[in-house]
């Protein structure tokens, strides 16, 4: 489904990714860790044409290079940003019909998310950031994707807040069967995700023997 | 009919020019979030272009008509070869680009055309409207203006182009992800706008004779009343510009030498609306969560 080869892309004259290489099949779950900076967030840009790229990403047999992040999103890879993601100054409900014009696909995306319901008419700027982040994924959510790009989505959120929220989008996922690539600073959630771990480090992608291999991961974050 | 009453009718047909205007600068902003300062040139320079075609014989509907469909092409162009490769730069830069497109448009104007006031004709006819103190023509005005305030409303409440129109300008990359294509939506934008700035210009310039700069005053006192009423609001932007236009009115109906007091007016309302309400009476400032 997703292919990466040779990636390559950075900010100025500072390289972030080098030469990466990448792959994820139809309806599996990846889920990449790693400090801040290491370039977890700056992968999933890359896919969505955010930023120049070097090398190849192929998805579905199709080339994105050079795509509009738009006719990426078209085509069925959806990001969940960390940071925006959504319009501010418009209600819940307004937010998902940029991406929904059908009432139904708006309708399950309530059903995911409840609590999304009850603030419906509420402008998007008034929500939580826990609320704020279930709108940013019901609405790339909303596009029916093959692939969700997930970016951080429990950062900032309590733990228990985290659970439920990856726990929402493993039950939509059971449903639809969308692929999952979600980076993350730990890997506490990727068991729940149920997927392969990769560590992002120095530009590329290694896999974690676990999700929960804990000495690589001191090794990485305490030099230990 | 009393002085109050004349002075009011005057007010109203002054207000709708400067409603139409502060609607085509309502829509611009509310599209891309950028103030068109070219708006009132490119408005112009359709009018032109429809009173060409009726001097070659059109009648005034096929003109009409002709005018607003090549202006919303025009405007759709302009949007997508000038204002979109400036979607990142600075607003100094914008201000510099819209401003040196007013100046090109109104020197073109000029070049083809010459600066000699023309007549151009109503398509409300001449004369005063049953015994009223209004004429036809700024009847036909008022009710353009009012009806395209209402529907621009409703455009921009609800139909999935206005959403689209909205989400694009307030979080282009948020619509992009969301599969908007943004270029494509905001050249829409920009030619609607052009389409009722033309339209705009074709309902004043009967009242004004049309000239290069014959938009120079609409603009500023439609921007005023866009100000006033809130720039992101079509429905308080028009209404901004009746409210300029009875207050003009009155100025110079009721001061001494109050045709001189009009522009201090008007640039007084300005500052008033941005120092006590910054979106306008009728625009709601950034909700955000204390």
């Amino acid at each position: 489904m997703l292919s990466i080869k040779s990636l390559s892309t950075g900010y100025g004259g500072a390289r972030v990714l080098r030469g990466l290489d990448f792959a994820l099949g139809a309806g599996e779950c990846a889920i990449v860790v790693g400090p801040n900076g290491a370039g977890k967030t700056t992968l999933l840009r890359a896919v969505m044409q955010l930023v120049r790229t070097q090398g190849e990403i192929v998805f579905d047999g199709a080339a994105l290079r050079g795509l509009a992040p738009e006719e990426i999103a078209r085509a069925g890879i959806a990001l969940a940003p960390q940071d925006g993601g959504f319009f501010p100054q418009m209600s819940v409900e307004d937010n998902l019909r940029v991406a929904a014009p059908r009432a139904q696909a708006r309708a399950r995306a309530y059903a995911f998310f409840p609590a999304l319901a009850e603030r419906r008419s509420q402008l998007a700027a008034l929500l939580s950031g826990g609320e704020r982040r279930m709108l940013v994924i019901a609405r790339a959510l909303a596009l029916a994707p093959r692939l969700l790009l997930l970016d951080e989505a429990s950062a900032g959120l309590a733990p228990r807040l985290a659970h439920d929220l990856f726990a929402r989008i493993a039950d939509w996922r059971a449903q639809d069967g969308f692929a999952l690539l979600a980076v993350e600073q730990g890997p506490g959630l990727a068991a729940l995700a149920g997927g392969r771990v990769y560590l992002m480090a120095n530009g590329r992608l290694a896999p974690l023997a676990q999700a929960t291999d804990d000495g690589a991961l001191a090794r990485l974050y305490f030099g230990v | 009919m009393g002085l109050s009453a004349e002075l009011f009718a005057s007010g109203l047909a002054t207000g709708a020019i400067y409603a139409l205007v502060a609607l085509a600068l309502a829509l611009i902003f509310r599209a891309t979030g950028h103030i068109n300062f070219a708006q009132g040139e490119m408005a112009t320079a359709s009018t032109f272009a429809g009173w060409w075609m009726m001097q070659h014989g059109a009648p005034y509907w096929l003109a009409f008509g002709a005018t607003l469909i090549a202006s919303c092409a025009a405007g759709a162009a302009i949007g997508r070869l000038v204002a979109q490769p400036l979607a990142q730069a600075s607003p100094l830069a914008h201000i510099a680009t819209f401003v040196g497109l007013y100046a090109v448009i109104n020197g073109l104007d000029g070049f083809l055309f010459g600066y000699e006031p023309r007549a151009f004709a109503s398509p409300f006819g001449a004369g005063p409207f049953a015994g009223t103190a209004l004429s036809r023509h700024q009847l036909g005005m008022i009710g353009a203006a009012a009806a395209l305030m209402v529907g621009l409303q409703l455009f921009f409440r609800f139909t999935r182009a206005g959403l689209l129109l909205r989400a694009s300008a307030m979080e282009p990359q948020a619509a992009r992800l969301s599969g908007v294509r943004v270029a494509r939506v905001q050249a829409l934008g920009w030619g609607l706008a052009a389409a009722i700035g033309a339209g705009a210009g074709m309902l004043i310039a009967p009242a004004t004779l049309l000239d290069p700069n014959m938009m120079l005053a609409p603009l500023l006192y439609g921007f005023a009343g866009a100000a006033l009423g809130g720039l992101a609001q079509p429905f308080g932007a028009a209404f901004g510009g009746f409210a300029v236009g009875l207050l003009d009115a009155l100025a110079q109906g009721l001061l001494p030498d109050g045709g001189a007091l009009k522009a201090p007016l008007a640039l007084a309302f300005i500052l008033a609306a941005l120092f006590f309400r910054p979106a306008g009476l009728f625009g709601r400032p950034d909700a955000a969560r204390a």
